[in-house]
């Protein structure tokens, strides 16, 4: 808990942006300096972070090789044509 | 060639399929076939018509790509053209699709469960009343465990369908915030919000899971 003009609820909100690094440098001073007085926030941006992670091991799912046939088709196609 | 140009792998790319390389073009439909699906999917009527949409796509690709000049990734490029082509093809099928019922209808929606804030009037209003789960203690086998990967992709299955693509092109496929901007047409804050939402959600399914082990 800290004594800043920013609230827990509202950091919560801004933590996307401020992993993008879109927040304007002076409100993410602010934020830091919140962050680093705040254990609630900073298990929370950890919470997000890992999220992410966790995320981040999923895979695309794979489309069917012979699904993709009539797109190799457009591009014989197109290869022939353009005489490439 | 200038190497300085960001795009510059792109543009080497492009050169080999100009040049008709089909392993280059194949791997390339490969990576990027199933997101055009659904992306085509959002705004047209029937998985088919989706079909054929990233087929036209592809071969407006080929036909497009002496005009490729490196400004955006190929990736982005290639998903201009298609929401192009899809969103016309809806239109023309007289299937208008509002933004909402594609973002859902719960962006303005908190992140985190109010009650875990201090209310109004209260001494400290909108700080912490009960602090979250400290998810460090958790062991990584645990984290990254088949089940807690299900519970992602549980979450991900149920997203309304602009917050599941946004999070799948960021946090899956690694995509930049820009590069999904373009690519989904969306401004720099829609973007935002829905990513936002859509992690908020894989946060909380997350630690409604995990969190008695933290």
């Amino acid at each position: 808990m800290t004594t800043d003009d920013i609230t827990c609820r509202e950091v919560v909100e801004l933590l996307t942006d401020y992993l993008d690094g879109a927040i304007p440098p002076p409100d993410r001073a602010r934020l830091d300096a919140h962050l680093a007085r705040c254990d609630g926030c900073t298990a929370a941006l950890d919470q997000l972070r890992e999220a992410i992670r966790v995320t981040g091991t999923l895979t695309e799912e794979q489309v069917a090789q012979d699904a993709l046939e009539p797109i190799r088709g457009v591009f014989r196609a197109w290869r022939s044509e353009a005489g490439a | 060639m200038d190497d300085n140009t960001p795009y510059a792998a792109d543009l080497a790319l492009v050169e080999r399929l100009r040049a008709g390389d089909e392993d280059a073009f194949m791997a390339l439909v490969e990576r990027l076939q199933s997101s055009m699906l659904r992306v085509a999917r959002m705004f047209v009527s029937t998985q088919a018509v989706a079909e054929e949409c990233v087929q036209e796509c592809w071969l407006g690709v080929l036909q497009g790509l002496g005009t490729f000049e490196g400004r955006s990734s190929l990736r982005t490029w290639i998903f201009r053209i298609l929401t192009n082509i899809a969103k016309t093809r809806g239109q023309r099928e007289g299937r208008s699709v509002p933004f909402a019922s594609l973002a859902g209808d719960d962006l303005d929606a908190p992140a985190w469960d109010p009650s875990s804030f201090k209310g109004e009037g209260e001494p400290w209003a909108g700080h912490w009343s009960s602090l979250p789960h400290d998810w460090r203690g958790i062991p990584e086998e645990r984290l990254l465990s088949a089940e807690t990967r299900g519970i992602v992709a549980g979450v991900l299955a149920s997203l309304p369908p602009m917050q599941a693509e946004v999070l799948r092109l960021r946090d899956v496929a690694g995509w930049t915030s820009q590069e999904v901007r373009n690519a989904l047409d969306l401004t720099e804050t829609n973007q935002r919000v829905l990513l936002h939402r859509a992690r908020a959600k894989v946060r909380r399914a997350l630690d409604a899971y995990l969190g008695d082990d933290a």
